[in-house]
């Protein structure tokens, strides 16, 4: 995996906080915070892009905003889903209007 | 249905197939539509079949209509890029005989976007509503039930269909 330093500044007691749970825990600090990093990236980025998504699902937002947000991949998928959720439902309305034309019953 | 009136059959994939049967309409849809499926899909709902979680019961519900369930087989394939074999199956076979393939794999859906005809199973709400088989505020919640899986792409979806069905 590519990797790259990423440099922050911490208080003095977390680091001393972070030398506790890595001697309790008997994990490399480092490694431990990648982790935990990881761990809250992953779930922060998922609830955003879910609001993003909430927001372009309502036309709140635009296309453009999302791509510009995370990216022309994620924004293009988003088009897509809305334009096929939306494509599924008036499909459906004109295929029951249809069924209801022709007396069907079921 | 009546006796002699045309049914439209629609190609399903697995995902499609779990989605109705988590929310209970299989039974409808088997009335409405001709239900075609592969092969490798039958396999599939069989082998979920075997756990008790949502995905088991649901493909239970499937199989217990096993006689009406339309099995075809693709001719002569070749492997697609990025798709599964089950989904090749599927590409070849709605290409082949020009069927609308109901699936909600949204990865799959996007694949093949353009070559074959693909819709949602939220298409089948939408046409219960409208025909007058089902009323508006059951689909609704059938829609919210549906969202067992909550990520962006489904909240998609929901919102949208939510929508459109509001709008009936």
């Amino acid at each position: 995996m590519e990797t790259e330093q990423f440099n922050i500044r911490i208080p003095k007691e977390l680091l001393q906080d972070l030398e506790v749970v890595s001697s309790l825990l008997k994990v490399n600090k480092s490694e431990w915070v990648k982790t935990k990093l990881a761990e809250e990236v992953h779930e922060e980025k998922n609830k955003l892009i879910m609001e993003l998504s909430t927001l372009y699902a309502k036309g709140i937002i635009s296309k453009e905003k999302v791509g510009e947000s995370v990216g022309k991949e994620i924004a293009d998928e988003m088009e897509f889903i809305k334009n096929k959720a939306l494509e599924s439902a008036k499909r459906g309305i004109a295929h029951g209007k249809g069924l209801r034309k022709k007396g069907l019953s079921f | 249905m009546e006796k002699g009136s045309e049914k439209k059959d629609y190609l399903f994939d697995t995902s499609a197939l779990i989605s109705l049967g988590v929310i209970n309409l299989i039974d409808l849809v088997f009335e409405m539509t001709g239900i075609i499926i592969t092969p490798s899909v039958l396999k599939e709902l069989e082998e979920f079949a075997k756990f008790d979680d949502a995905y088991g019961k649901a493909s239970k519900e499937v199989i217990r209509n096993k006689e009406k369930l339309i099995v075809r087989d693709a001719g002569g394939k070749e492997p697609t890029n990025h798709i599964q074999s089950t989904d090749n199956e599927l590409f070849y076979l709605a290409k082949e005989q020009s069927l609308t393939m109901i699936t909600d794999d949204i990865k799959f859906s996007r694949h093949v976007d353009g070559k074959v005809d693909t819709l949602f199973s939220t298409f089948f709400l939408t046409s219960l509503v409208s025909s007058g088989h089902l009323p508006k505020e059951k689909a609704i919640d059938l829609l919210e039930k549906l969202r067992t899986l909550r990520n962006w792409r489904n909240n998609i979806i929901y919102l949208t269909m939510k929508q459109e069905l509001e709008r009936l």
